[in-house]
């Protein structure tokens, strides 16, 4: 290869890596923009910019509206009245909440706005019909401006689009008064949180702005796709998060130029990649799956090796040192009277249930059935990680495919027995979740979650097209075909076996995450969730607790999803395992609660038969004890699914324990019944509504979080404590006096007096 | 008498400031020690480098004759180092006694996963009875199972100290003790401290601005002032020299 054509080789992939660039540094623009201004790591941008996407569509293609109007209604209008909904309803009220916690609300929405839109707006996507461009022949005109490589019309928009935001960003922040108190506020995000600025406008202009990226990028973006999905969109943001972590999370202008470098190293990678394979033929299947992994590596990496980004908010901000100690991830508070009663109806739901299954031997109730029991199973690795460890992982759904393709390649390829095969995909999932841990195991809080979903789309990207691990092109063609086993007598081919196989699975899963919850590795783990610190001034390795802790959260998802596979005969990867799915796993569980194990099995009921039996009508059948009695405006979309549980995960920030667990104030007859039914010691329910106050102590605004309500106590008894540094170096003498008439801080720090 | 601390040239910057210069200090079992100074001279963040929650940037620390230096926190507490902190960091989600009972089963170490699988993994009747006598001890039996969000700060300072003495330390670090306590309680905590030692034989750093504290608890004391140890020996003589008083004490008179 000859000199001038290696560099014309350079220059065209640079031209080339350009306009995608541009794309992903208008979304990573968006996104360090309200990441900054309000601290949201918003994980619903992708679905955000669908929805301008497919509104475009909509109106575009089948009210066949002309361009403009399209594109004024889908981004102009719409997209901005997201981001002000958003932020007014949402993310304002929790502007004190945990980070973690408005993560796990935004993870809500990435589920539930899409769907949302798709119901309101009656929008169905097409497979198979490609999105339309906002702009004229925009895919089949081509400008070659250096002779080296031919723009099409879109792309040039797209380079356009993204220099006309970064100037407009740099026009609003240098010359209106409210882009210089916006700046402010980017260069100290604490500003916001102290209301030191009129804060509200700030922000409210901050996420209307960056949903106004998020609408162009959408629209601009969606030709690419072969339809319109939610999950592309998604995974289009998490490639913007990496072009942002690239710019470390801290500038507007670094996160452009993180937009743009991205954009050209992967042009770089698909040029010059193929030529090293020419005399190295066992590159190429490496290489045919790295360039749509770069982005994921990169995200990971950064993440990782750079701690920086992780105080990216607090780089340079004057009052960085200026924080309440960050509320844990929920306190275990359980209202006995509202444990009792959903109890009772799990108990009697189950009963129900497990009747009309076993009696009836309805084919589809018993696919369902088994569905819950073994989507519980997965579930139930949640409550370890999560509920137990208090980490946010997004990759359990790469936990459970990894359990499933070892079945899968075990048994087509040995022809081992399938339940060893279970065991033993259970055992791998564990190990690659301890070695995952070990580099991300002492991030914590969003990063986590970040690092792990970076994660779940290399395996999603790179690990499953490899044909020892997906199956690669067979699998595509022959499929991922499991079988089912025959254990003793029992062939559990028929599926009421199976169900009864996988319940007693469940059970002993259960059991197991119960014992583990009481003995030293789940002290040991609520002893790290509520002071790192203090676990480790007693000898507790928080390493080595968490490595446990995700190997065993992998044991677990590894043997769900190698049951789920063997249920379905197939892997199903795609609609099974995808990143999105899993995120939609890690909504639903910590929105019923994953502090417990009934948390995950109602989670697991809700997920497999809350379709069919509430959306469907089917309830009213069995009630009205006839199978045509089900009312007309049955069926409703099945969507609802995800729009529900999506925006119930709203609540997760104020009430970390889940739904059911909830202490809430419950209906009074309800309560009543109760005390009937439990013919209580005078002194237990106020005691119990004590518990449940002081526990359920995170109310935002305040927020002496549950535990640390004695540190939030400790200032005042120690008055000029370590935080105020200037007090040392200023006063010595003050100090000496402040230590010798030390006020009688002997107060009870109960937390109600410390919200109060 | 065996050495239980050893910090030799103990150094740590942040940003701007050198929060510990050189700090060099010895303390042999059983011994009872101060360590006072102004607020910010770096008496928090000398527990810290010694515990290694903080990474120092130079120096040597040995406990009980071990080189922990770089060591992480667990390790070092492990290897003899127990604490409590000037801002508590108890845990949420747990009773009194459950502080004391992780603290025992680690110090036992034998929590293994698989004895929690089979349910091995619950509180003894043995574990619970020797947390109780240390609860005992600090007069906590009666909140034993208290959520510790229902304790008072004095008493939240004493489930600490309760959580670092099941770990049976060679060197326990106190972090201004009194501090949410009153006269008779700190006098008492004194006097448990004071009890539990002459059985158990460790040595005491103590934090505290509490003066009168300070003079009648410790035999020796250190003066730390902007990160350097400015005077050490006697405790009545530290008290009393004038470099001292001008530093920190100011006109205040050492009870006599
Ligand atoms: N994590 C940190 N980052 C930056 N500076 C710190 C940090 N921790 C402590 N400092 C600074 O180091 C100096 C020593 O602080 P330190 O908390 O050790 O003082 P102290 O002697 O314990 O004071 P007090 O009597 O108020 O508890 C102070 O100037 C403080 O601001
Ligand atoms: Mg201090």
């Amino acid at each position: 290869m000859n000199q001038t054509s290696v560099s014309h080789d350079f220059f065209q992939a640079l031209l080339q890596g350009v306009p995608p660039g541009a794309v992903y540094a208008l979304v990573a623009l968006g996104f360090v923009l309200t990441y900054k201004t309000s601290g949201v790591f918003n994980l619903a941008f992708g679905a955000q910019a669908y929805v301008s996407a497919a509104m475009y569509f909509k109106a575009r293609v089948i009210w066949e509206w002309p361009t403009v109007p399209s594109v004024i209604l889908a981004v102009f209008v719409m997209a901005p009245l997201i981001g002000l909904i958003l932020e007014r309803l949402i993310f304002r009220p929790l502007r004190t909440a945990p980070a973690v916690a408005r993560l796990v609300v935004a993870a809500g929405l990435a589920v539930a706005i899409p769907y949302l839109f798709d119901i309101l707006a009656d929008f169905t996507a097409v497979a198979g019909v490609t999105p339309v461009g906002v702009v004229p022949d925009g895919a089949n005109v081509f400008y070659d401006p250096f002779g080296v490589y031919a723009y099409s019309r879109n792309e040039l928009v797209s380079m356009g689009v993204a220099l006309v935001a970064m100037a407009g960003l740099v026009a609003l922040f240098r010359f209106s008064a409210i882009g210089v108190r916006m700046r402010a506020v980017v260069e100290s995000p604490k500003m916001t949180e102290l209301n030191g600025i009129p804060a509200d406008r700030v922000s409210a202009l901050s996420w209307a702005l960056s949903s106004l990226f998020a609408g162009v990028a959408g629209v601009l973006i969606a030709p690419r796709f072969n339809t319109l999905a939610a999950a592309d969109f998604f995974s289009l943001m998490v490639v913007a998060i990496a072009a942002a972590a690239v710019g470390r999370l801290t500038s507007l202008p670094k996160a452009m130029a993180g937009g743009l470098l991205l954009g050209i190293i992967i042009a770089q990678l698909n040029t010059f990649l193929p030529r090293w394979s020419d005399d190295h033929a066992w590159v190429s299947t490496i290489q045919d799956n790295l360039t749509p992994s770069v982005p994921f590596v990169v995200l990971f990496g950064v993440v990782v090796l750079v701690p920086s980004i992780r105080r990216s908010r607090e780089t340079g901000d004057p009052l960085a040192g200026v924080e309440p100690p960050p509320p844990s991830l929920g306190g275990e508070v359980r209202d006995p009277r509202r444990a009792l009663i959903t109890r009772l109806i799990g108990f009697a739901a189950l009963g129900v249930v497990a009747i009309v299954v076993l009696a009836r031997g309805d084919q589809l109730w018993v696919f369902l059935v088994t569905q819950a029991v073994v989507i519980g199973i997965i579930f139930l690795s949640i409550t370890v990680i999560t509920g137990m460890a208090g980490q946010i992982s997004l990759c359990q759904g790469t936990f459970a495919a990894i359990g499933a393709f070892t079945v899968f390649q075990l048994v087509d390829r040995y022809n081992l027995s399938v339940l060893m095969a279970a065991l033993i995909g259970a055992a791998v999932a564990a190990v690659v979740g301890a070695v995952l841990s070990l580099p991300i195991r002492k991030l914590g809080g969003i990063w986590t979650a970040i690092a792990t979903l970076a994660f779940a789309y290399f395996f999603d990207a790179v690990l499953v097209k490899l044909s020892w691990i997906g199956g690669g092109d067979s699998a595509l063609l022959q499929g991922t075909a499991v079988p089912r086993p025959v254990i003793g007598p029992w062939d559990l081919a028929d599926d009421k076996y199976y169900l009864v196989f996988a319940s007693v699975i469940l059970i002993v899963v259960a059991m197991v995450v119960l014992q583990l919850r009481k003995g030293t590795f789940g002290r040991t783990l609520v002893a790290l969730r509520g002071s790192e610190v203090g676990a480790e001034s007693i000898g507790i390795s928080a390493g080595r607790a968490r490595l446990v802790a995700f190997a065993v959260s992998a044991f677990i998802a590894g043997l769900g999803g190698a049951l789920l596979a063997i249920q379905q005969e197939n892997v199903n990867y795609g609609t099974n395992f995808v990143p999105f799915t899993a995120l939609f796993w890690v909504v639903i569980v910590v929105t019923l609660g994953s502090r417990t194990v009934r948390g995950a099995l109602n989670a697991a009921a809700s997920f497999a038969v809350f379709d069919q039996l509430i959306l469907k009508g089917t309830v009213f059948a069995w009630i009205l004890r006839s199978p045509t009695a089900i009312p007309d405006f049955f069926p409703i979309s099945g969507k609802w699914v995800y729009v529900l549980f999506g925006l119930a995960a709203i609540q997760f920030a104020r009430h970390p324990e889940g739904l059911v667990e909830r202490p809430a104030s419950m209906p009074k007859f309800i309560t009543k019944l109760v005390a009937l039914a439990r013919p209580a010691t005078p002194a237990a329910v106020p005691v119990a509504v004590g518990a449940g106050a002081a526990g359920s102590a995170p109310e935002p605004d305040t927020t002496p979080p549950t535990g640390t309500s004695a540190k939030a106590a400790a200032q005042p008894a120690a008055p000029v404590a370590t935080a105020e540094p200037a007090a040392g170096d200023g006063s010595p003498k003050a100090a000496a006096n402040g230590g010798s008439e030390r006020p009688a801080a002997s107060s009870p720090a109960r937390t109600e007096d410390a919200v109060s | 008498m065996n050495r239980v601390l050893k910090a030799q040239g103990v150094t740590k910057r942040f940003a701007g400031i050198t929060a510990l210069d050189e700090v060099t200090m010895e303390i042999d079992e059983g011994e009872r020690v101060g360590l006072i100074g102004p607020n910010g001279a770096g008496k928090t963040t000398f527990f810290n480098c010694l515990l290694g929650v903080l990474q120092t940037d130079g120096g040597t620390v040995e406990i009980a004759g071990r080189d922990v230096t770089g060591a992480p926190a667990y390790r070092r507490a492990k290897a003899g180092i127990g604490r409590t902190f000037q801002r508590i960091e108890l845990f949420p989600d747990c009773t009194v006694r459950d502080h004391l009972v992780i603290a025992e089963r680690i110090r036992r170490g034998d929590g293994r996963l698989w004895k929690d699988i089979i349910g091995l993994g619950r509180p003894r009747p043995a574990e619970v009875a020797r947390c109780d006598e240390v609860l005992e001890l600090l007069g906590l039996v009666e909140l034993a199972e208290e959520p510790i969000e229902r304790l008072s700060l004095g008493q939240g300072r004493l489930v600490e100290v309760g959580r670092a003495l099941m770990t049976e330390p060679k060197l326990l670090l106190l972090d201004e003790p009194s501090s949410g306590l009153d006269r008779s309680e700190t006098t008492a905590l004194a006097k448990t401290l004071e009890e539990v030692q002459s059985t158990q034989g460790f040595a005491i750093l103590l934090v505290e601005h509490d003066v009168e504290l300070v003079t009648s608890f410790t035999t020796r004391s250190y003066v730390l002032d902007f990160g350097r140890l400015i005077a050490q020996g006697p405790t009545r003589e530290v008290m009393a020299s004038s470099e001292v008083r001008d530093a920190y004490l100011g006109n205040f008179e050492v009870a006599q």
